[in-house]
């Protein structure tokens, strides 16, 4: 019986040693852009502490960099949240893949796990390189890694916020999207994900176009794997 | 440190993890058709296509349509590397290398 507690408690180890080392490229890039939110958050008027604070319990790099010129504007809690809320509402998507890929985890292992769920963990998690692998502590190691990478890049952004105001970012710009573009890249398996893409890209450009905000990856995100899946059923796509 | 910005700071947080948790623990052993089985597949293809669109082909703070830009030409570059080696690493340095060449040049 120790025997198999031991070569559980190994192996939940092992999957979360693994998924927080197969993250750390996307790690660093989350790293480059925490410390530009850290550094901008002084320089808009946030003590170190404050900005720590919003990273440590917030954990959204978007909503954050939003309400960095709201609060110094003085907006008020209720308009922050919901610019949260609206800026957020993406993750529900995201919960959808992420809740089904383990579908014999418990709730209280599934709400822990929603705590990691960003942008890049789901998009490592789904069809980036962890894709494959159905492991919650897997799926943790990455979370992990991505939440101390955003926390210590705030930290020392805002650390060092007072002398690198001018900080250039330049480089940066391109980091993020880089990611994601090579997720996608990587990810192509089936002739219909051709399709997909290329649907997604007219679909996110008008949304986007029309209404802003966030609304194009609801956009894409729902209507375009209904028409995919519409047209394509399953077996029946190219592999 | 405020009471405001503690409030703000935990409704921010309150709301982003709800928006991450509800269909998560929703919908993860609910029984669904084989159709809406093959819908879920698409959704994470989709959305981050959609999610880099704007970066590539709407650029900068006027957010014009562009197709040929330095984002968009080392995305096409990034993209190719990644779809011909499936190396994260190597597509993403190769990627950020051009955008930075060319943000140089045009």
């Amino acid at each position: 019986m120790k025997d198999v507690r031991d070569r559980t408690h190994s192996t939940l180890l092992t999957d979360m040693r693994l998924g927080f080392l197969h993250f750390l490229p996307v790690g660093v890039v989350i790293f480059g852009y925490a410390l530009v939110f850290g550094v901008l958050a002084v320089n808009s008027g946030l003590t170190i502490v404050q900005a720590c604070l919003m990273s440590l319990t917030i954990f959204a790099g978007a909503s954050q960099f939003i309400a960095l010129p709201m609060i110094q504007k003085g907006s008020t809690i209720g308009a922050l949240t919901a610019m949260a809320l609206v800026v957020n509402l993406r993750h529900l998507l995201y919960g959808l893949n992420i809740g089904r890929k383990y579908p014999d985890a418990g709730t209280w292992k599934l709400l822990g796990i929603s705590l990691g769920i960003v942008d890049e963990t789901y998009a490592f998690n789904t069809i980036g390189p962890g894709g494959f692998i159905k492991s919650i502590p897997y799926f943790a190691g990455t979370a992990i890694c991505s939440y101390t990478a955003w926390n210590v890049g705030t930290l020392v952004g805002a650390v060092a916020g007072k002398w690198t105001a001018a900080l250039n970012t330049g480089a940066l710009d391109f980091a993020m999207p880089a990611v994601f573009i090579s997720m996608v890249g990587s990810s192509i398996r089936r002739e219909t994900d051709w399709f997909v893409i290329g649907l997604s890209i007219v679909t996110a450009l008008l949304a986007f176009t029309l209404a802003g905000g966030h609304w194009h990856l609801f956009a894409a995100g729902l209507l375009v794997p209904f028409v995919a899946s519409t047209l394509f059923r399953e077996g029946t796509h190219g592999s | 440190m405020g009471v405001d910005f503690i409030l703000a700071n935990l409704a921010m947080a309150v709301v982003t993890y709800l928006c991450r948790a509800l269909f998560t623990i929703s919908v993860s052993s609910v029984r669904i058709s084989p159709w809406w089985e093959h819908y879920l597949t698409f959704i994470p293809l989709a959305v981050l296509t959609a999610l880099v669109t704007p970066y590539l082909l709407l650029p900068g703070p006027a957010m014009k349509l562009s197709l040929i830009n330095p984002f968009s030409l080392a995305g096409v570059v990034t993209f190719i590397i990644s779809y011909r080696t499936r190396n994260l690493i190597l597509s993403v340095a190769i990627g950020m290398g051009v955008y930075l060449m060319l943000g140089k040049v045009m």
